[in-house]
């Protein structure tokens, strides 16, 4: 079976690089929040009071050097966000950027949520991955076998990580009455805490879809690796959590969460698949007619050999 | 008759193919020699899958629920969650009650109370000013999870009374708990500090000198409207009342 063979990450290096690219926007966007707030999350003059706290009080004699050591560890950060970005220092950058990442996560945990959690496993894998065959300054080397083997595990830890992610919350919403009858979209969406006013009122007057939405959430949680197995499967089911995040962004004020988990389906997508779903894309933007536009395509999703491995010279085996 | 799509120099393929270092798809003339390395060993290889493979099944263990397996290897898991914790359960179940803090201080001289609510104005202000919410985003954030911290705290310390004196009542158990909780030496006192910091920056603005020194905090829970009637399919129309969960008292 490929899943077991290390030269089968070979088609995935272009995700791999592209989730890099794309971790690098959303750090940035992270730095920039830490920045702007860094004297309600991080000072002892705001609201969080930790026992990990290290910085002196802002009133105090040391406010110049509090402001230095914030102003430092964000500069550092943003550097090594960048030299990630360009593909410098590589897998070095990626792990001193998971252990700042780590750092700053336990000086406020109360910040964090499902996609800051995510971000830290994502770093970590990443961090033992060869993610810089694509999208690179400098011109980077073919792996060689070690290389290979490293990318193979941590690509396959990412998927794997996503799919526990996935499971875990179908299985624990099984206990859950609201679940059960089909009402927690209905009872999510009124929380004021995460209703945006967008759909929501809208929703609130359409009890079948809020059932029906329900259930298929759950569904597709629990059944999300067993979609991965078939090809076309695995592009619906990738699509319809991309559409099922969007919606959580949109009615829920849930940007970041909701813009990584959409992310990370990169990790499932090999290179001849995210060409063909753009090409797709690009075919449909110039038709107005969208379905129709896809389906006189000329070729269909590529079909993966195990044999000939051929997916263009980017993702050559070595030989 | 078309080439196979993993030969053909697609659109999206051109595209990405400036960002990149390598060439594009149809240019294998110009792929490079692969670096000489090593091939890893047999007993290297499984090694490494196998350290793998046994962090995978105390990550399995460490996110499902309860057990008797995993309550066997809580110290496992206690090591475990020091460095990948990890918690997945997205609304399951998902909470059906919003938060309400009311700050109350009495009138001057001595007539009905002054009220005011606090979390209600700040999810509108989120709301309103949402996708450029982060101000609002992260005082949320902090609060509720703090709100919910100190509720979680309040059922255990309730667990521990019934369990330390089984002849008291709930309600007894119940006001031990929160005496506990709104201790210095509370498992959740950062929680309880962070919401009278908040209630005392608002209290700043709201109330005379006189009224800050005697205002109380009171933590509710609003449960929101229940799903409609499944055999009517009418909206449920009876409000639901608020839930007290704690009273905090100004600090001596």
């Amino acid at each position: 079976m490929n899943f077991w063979k290390p030269d089968s990450v070979r088609p995935y290096f272009f995700s791999l690089a592209a989730l890099r690219i794309y971790l690098a926007f959303h750090l940035t966007y992270q730095t920039t929040y830490l920045w702007a707030f860094r004297l309600t999350l991080f000072s002892p003059n705001g609201l969080y009071r930790s026992s990990l706290r290290v910085l002196p009080s802002a009133d105090s004699d040391n406010h110049i050097n509090w402001v230095l050591l914030v102003t430092l560890v964000l500069i550092v950060y943003e550097g090594l966000v960048l030299l990630m970005a360009a593909g410098i220092g590589r897998n070095w950058t990626i792990g001193g950027l998971f252990l700042i990442t780590a750092t700053i996560q336990k000086l406020n945990p109360l910040i964090l949520n499902g996609g800051h959690n995510l971000l830290y496993f994502l770093l970590l894998f990443l961090s033992f991955t060869d993610s810089f065959q694509h999208f690179t300054l400098v011109r980077t080397k073919p792996p060689g076998s070690w290389r290979v083997f490293f990318s193979w595990v941590g690509l396959r830890c990412i998927q794997t990580q996503v799919c526990l992610v996935y499971v875990v919350s179908g299985i624990a919403k099984c206990h859950s009455e609201v679940w059960y009858h089909g009402t927690a979209l209905y009872y999510v969406l009124q929380l004021e805490r995460f209703n945006a006013g967008i759909f929501n009122r809208w929703i609130y007057g359409q009890p079948v879809i809020e059932t029906l939405a329900t259930y298929a959430v759950w569904l597709w949680e629990i059944y999300f690796p067993a979609f991965l197995l078939h090809r076309y499967a695995k592009v619906c089911s990738l699509a319809f959590g991309t559409f099922l995040h969007l919606g959580i962004a949109l009615t829920m004020m849930l940007y970041d969460f909701a813009s990584l988990f959409i992310a990370v389906y990169l990790v499932f997508l090999r290179r001849d698949e995210i060409l063909w779903i753009c090409d797709g894309l690009r075919t449909a933007w110039r038709r107005p007619k969208f379905f129709f536009a896809l389906t006189r395509r000329r070729s269909s999703l590529p079909r993966y050999s195990k044999n000939s491995l051929n997916f263009g010279a980017a993702c050559a085996p070595p030989t | 008759m078309n080439a196979p799509l993993e030969t053909q120099d697609t659109c999206a393929d051109k595209l990405f193919a400036c960002g990149s270092n390598r060439p594009s798809a149809n240019d294998a003339s110009r792929m490079a020699e692969p670096a000489a390395n090593q091939v890893p060993s047999r007993k290297a290889r499984i090694a490494i899958v196998g350290a793998i493979g046994a962090y995978w099944i105390l990550a399995t263990l460490y996110v499902m629920p309860n057990n008797y397996i995993r309550a066997k290897a809580i110290t496992v898991m206690e090591y475990y969650q020091q460095v990948f914790f990890q918690r997945w359960e997205f609304f399951a179940p998902p909470a059906t009650s919003d938060y309400r803090i009311y700050i109350e201080a009495p009138e001057e001289p001595a007539a009905a109370p002054v009220s005011y609510e606090l979390a209600q104005p700040l999810m509108e202000a989120k709301r309103r000013n949402a996708p450029f919410n982060s101000a609002e985003t992260a005082i949320d954030y902090q609060l509720s999870n703090s709100l919910l911290a100190i509720e979680v705290a309040l059922k255990e310390e309730s667990q521990n009374a019934k369990r330390s004196d089984s002849s008291i009542t709930d309600v007894e158990a119940y006001r031990r708990a929160t005496v506990a909780v709104t201790s210095s030496s509370s498992i959740a006192m950062s929680d309880v500090e962070l919401v009278r910091l908040y209630c005392a920056q608002a209290a700043n603005r709201l109330f005379s000198t006189e009224q800050r020194r005697h205002y109380v905090i009171r933590i509710a829970r609003r449960p929101v409207a229940p799903f409609r009637d499944f055999v009517s399919g009418r909206p449920a129309s009876s409000p639901v009342p608020e839930t007290l969960i704690l009273e905090i008292p100004q600090p001596p």
